[in-house]
């Protein structure tokens, strides 16, 4: 029998705004600081970037060779939006939506073949696109640098999942989107969201526990 | 034959909704109620909180030192541009 307080403890609902707290405010307050001028806030926004690129293009469309790339070009390319931007609210969508198609552009260039993830706003990246140097094939992390950061048993579990299952528990989990704002990026309607992010949830716990 | 539903059933069903509190009270108090009655249900509570905390742990680990290094030399340049055309 477990004391009172640890049982409570299990039972406790979660509140999301506790986990992140107000980071879309705190998004939104860095780009507006970023598009009137501000170098440190255009600085700070691009760290920001930098991981939740190469986040998302690792765990989401799984590749660590086309990781890097869609990290330097989604830095890029948010140095340029921001600047002339107009719905700094929007910011967060406009991003998911420009680092996945990133992720798509690269994968078709790599094999020729339909990509994957969700086939959506490919038209629209394919637009305004720049070269931009990116890292040496011989620099890239390897898969021993990139199971010790995210964890092996992590990684193996996420990939079991369904492609837009998994930018669904990346961008609700591990980003702390609303499931509104999930619903907008995945163009998918919230019920669905939530159904799929339950789902996947119970297929993470059974990958985890038997890892 | 379909079984009927049972308290273990409605509780896995609705688990997750439950832990990002988007059921309404009653809802809350009968999930909390069976777990407490459940040692099932209650482990299976603590596994899916597990696993969510889990996931958002892995968010706040910074990235590996080489692609931060990397990225780094790539945002320094981008300001460079900015200052210099501004
Ligand atoms: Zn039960």
């Amino acid at each position: 029998m477990q004391p009172a307080g640890k049982r409570d403890n299990v039972l406790r609902v979660t509140k999301r705004r506790d986990l992140h707290p107000s980071q879309g405010a705190e998004f939104e307050a860095l780009v507006r600081a970023a598009a009137s001028g501000g170098d440190a806030a255009m600085e700070t926004l691009l760290m920001r970037v930098q991981s939740t690129a190469f986040r998302f293009s690792l765990l989401v469309c799984g590749d660590p060779h086309d990781a890097e790339d869609v990290m330097q070009e989604s830095l890029l390319k948010t140095f340029r939006h921001v600047r002339g931007i107009r719905e700094p609210a929007g910011f967060r969508t406009w991003l998911f939506r420009t680092v996945r198609n990133f992720c798509m552009m690269k994968r078709r260039r790599r094999v020729g073949e339909p990509s994957q993830v969700l086939s959506i706003d490919a038209a629209a990246a394919s637009a305004d696109r720049a070269p931009i140097d990116v890292a040496d094939a011989a620099q890239r992390p390897d898969e021993a640098a990139l199971n010790s950061w995210l964890g092996k048993r992590l990684r193996a579990a996420l990939a079991s999942l369904a492609p837009a299952d998994r930018m669904i528990v990346l961008l609700r989990e591990m980003e702390g989107l609303s499931t509104r704002e999930v619903a907008a990026i995945t163009k998918m309607s919230e019920d669905n969201v939530k159904t799929r992010l339950h789902r996947s949830r119970a297929r993470l716990r059974a990958e985890l526990k038997e890892a | 034959m379909a079984r009927r539903k049972t308290a273990c059933d409605m509780l896995a069903e609705r688990l997750s909704a439950f832990l990002d509190g988007d059921l309404d009270a009653a809802d809350c108090r009968r999930i909390a109620a069976h777990a407490r009655r459940c040692a099932r249900c209650r482990r299976l509570t603590k596994e899916l909180r597990d696993t969510v905390g889990t996931c958002r742990r892995a968010a706040t680990v910074p990235l590996p030192s080489g692609v931060r290094q990397r990225a780094l030399d790539g945002i320094r340049a981008l300001m460079t541009t900015r200052r210099g055309t501004s």
